[in-house]
């Protein structure tokens, strides 16, 4: 390897951070065994519970692609000016910094009966239902896509959908025509992450769908995470590594597609 | 008869101020804004076209007032120095692009042949050359046709024989089309109406 003695204060925090993160994995993959992690994919209750969470998730990250992509356009081409610019900016990302926990309480008192909305909408409810699952995954991951892909706006110069602008075209067709499709690799990227960030999500959907109904596809179906804890609570540490694994190979998908983007785009 | 008026126009950022600059075209008519670099050419051009709002004066076209107008609703179009055909798009596609905004449709079969880019057509914007892009931009300029084209250094990066077929595609929209140009270059060159040497930058206190 000809790397450059100099890096070496850069190479190893690169192979600290790497073991930091994958010596966990590895290791929980290894304590659980290939039985245990098999058991856990023939089990039809967590192949419910992992279809219902990548379902929600995919749902929640679209709503976040087709609604966060024009805002964040919108924020990094400044077009409601500086200061409106920095506000909303500031405003749409803060919701990453309110506990997950508390994100759930949030929406699960939205529309009881103790809210002020409760009486414009008295028949919807989040609770335990499919759209409170979107609605909790959207609420968690769709500010790090908005705050993503405005700094993916951001290092795209304006110059193309200037020039469309230029040529006729509205804002809205410039953005459409010119702007989305070439950043079509970025969006894809940041999505992802932004799944990966559903996909994971826990303490929210504990308080808020602590399992779901969703006839005829679902019935008392909890989310993946919500269903290790359960195991976890329930049936002790033994019982949950199978399925811990087994989610955690699942959610190692999201990391090889990642790379895969990253590669054709390279 | 006047068509563009452009009064007292100043242009720039909080640090500098471009112009002011003044001038009248009528139908068919070139002006040249010629000056180094950094002189604030390409910003004044840009004000014009509704990119950057304008600092003072006002521009005028066919009796419109249209300082304040956002560029698709100005009935001009930019070509900038830097190539602009759209990578995410054919070249078929970039020209298909300013057709379908076209007020006045131009012969877009004469354009095609007059810039030689029958071979082009099906390449990805993002995959010709430089020289080729700069051809792409005009055309797509001109198949939009618009009242007045505003030009950021044309001939920059152009063959000889390129530079000549881009002079007279637009001597041709001038004639046939009565349409107005405006062209920057960092030297003084014949063939307009008007010349606007700008010779200082004002910074702005």
């Amino acid at each position: 390897m000809s790397t450059n003695r100099d890096y070496v204060p850069f190479l190893i925090p690169l192979i600290l951070l790497t073991a930091f993160f994958f010596l966990p994995i590895a290791l929980m993959i290894y304590i659980a065994g290939p039985r245990s992690i098999v058991s856990a994919f023939m089990d039809v209750q967590f192949l419910s519970s992992v279809e219902l969470t990548f379902l929600s998730a995919t749902i929640s990250t679209a709503v976040a692609v087709l609604v966060g992509t024009p805002v964040a356009y919108l924020l990094s081409r400044r077009i409601i000016g500086s200061s409106k610019t920095n506000l909303f900016s500031n405003l749409l990302i803060s919701p990453l910094t309110i506990p997950h926990t508390v994100v759930g309480i949030m929406l699960l008192i939205l529309f009881t009966p103790i809210s002020p909305i409760h009486a414009l909408v008295p028949g919807l409810s989040l609770v335990n239902s499919f759209v409170g699952l979107i609605a909790a995954l959207f609420f968690v991951s769709a500010p790090i896509y908005l705050i993503s892909m405005k700094e993916y706006f951001d290092r795209m110069e304006p110059r193309y959908e200037m020039i469309g602008m230029s040529l006729g075209a509205s804002p809205l067709e410039a953005f459409i025509k010119i702007a989305v499709p070439n950043s079509k690799r970025g969006i894809l990227r940041v999505a992802l992450i932004s799944w990966g960030r559903a996909i994971s999500e826990f303490g929210s959907l504990l308080i808020l769908t602590y399992f779901v109904t969703l006839a005829p596809v679902f019935e008392y179906v909890r989310p993946a995470s919500v269903y290790v804890w359960y195991q976890y609570e329930v049936y002790g540490l033994n019982a949950v590594l199978g399925y811990s694994a087994a989610l955690l190979l699942i959610s190692m998908v999201v990391l090889v597609a990642m790379i895969v983007v990253s590669y054709k785009n390279d | 008869m006047i068509d563009l008026r452009i009064d007292d126009l100043t242009a720039g950022r909080s640090s500098f101020v471009a112009g002011p600059i003044s001038m009248q075209l009528g139908r068919g008519e070139g002006a040249l804004i010629y000056g180094g670099n950094g002189i604030g050419k390409t910003t004044l051009l840009f004000t014009i076209a509704g990119h950057l709002p304008a600092i003072g004066g006002t521009v005028i076209l066919n009796g419109v007032d249209i300082t304040k107008f956002p560029p698709y609703r100005r009935d001009l179009t930019l070509v900038p120095a830097e190539s602009s055909t759209f990578p995410n798009m054919s070249v078929r596609e970039n020209l298909g692009f300013a057709l379908n905004h076209a007020r006045k449709r131009p012969d877009e079969q004469r354009l095609i042949r007059a810039f030689d880019l029958d071979a082009l057509l099906d390449k990805r914007g993002g995959a010709v050359s430089l020289g080729q892009s700069k051809l792409i931009d005009v055309a797509r300029a001109l198949m939009y046709n618009p009242a007045l084209m505003l030009l950021d250094e044309p001939f920059s990066h152009l063959s000889e024989e390129l530079a000549a077929k881009v002079q007279d595609a637009l001597n041709r929209y001038r004639i046939d089309r009565g349409g107005m140009l405006i062209v920057t270059s960092q030297a003084r060159i014949s063939g307009f109406d008007r010349e606007i040497p700008l010779e200082h930058i004002n910074h702005a206190t």
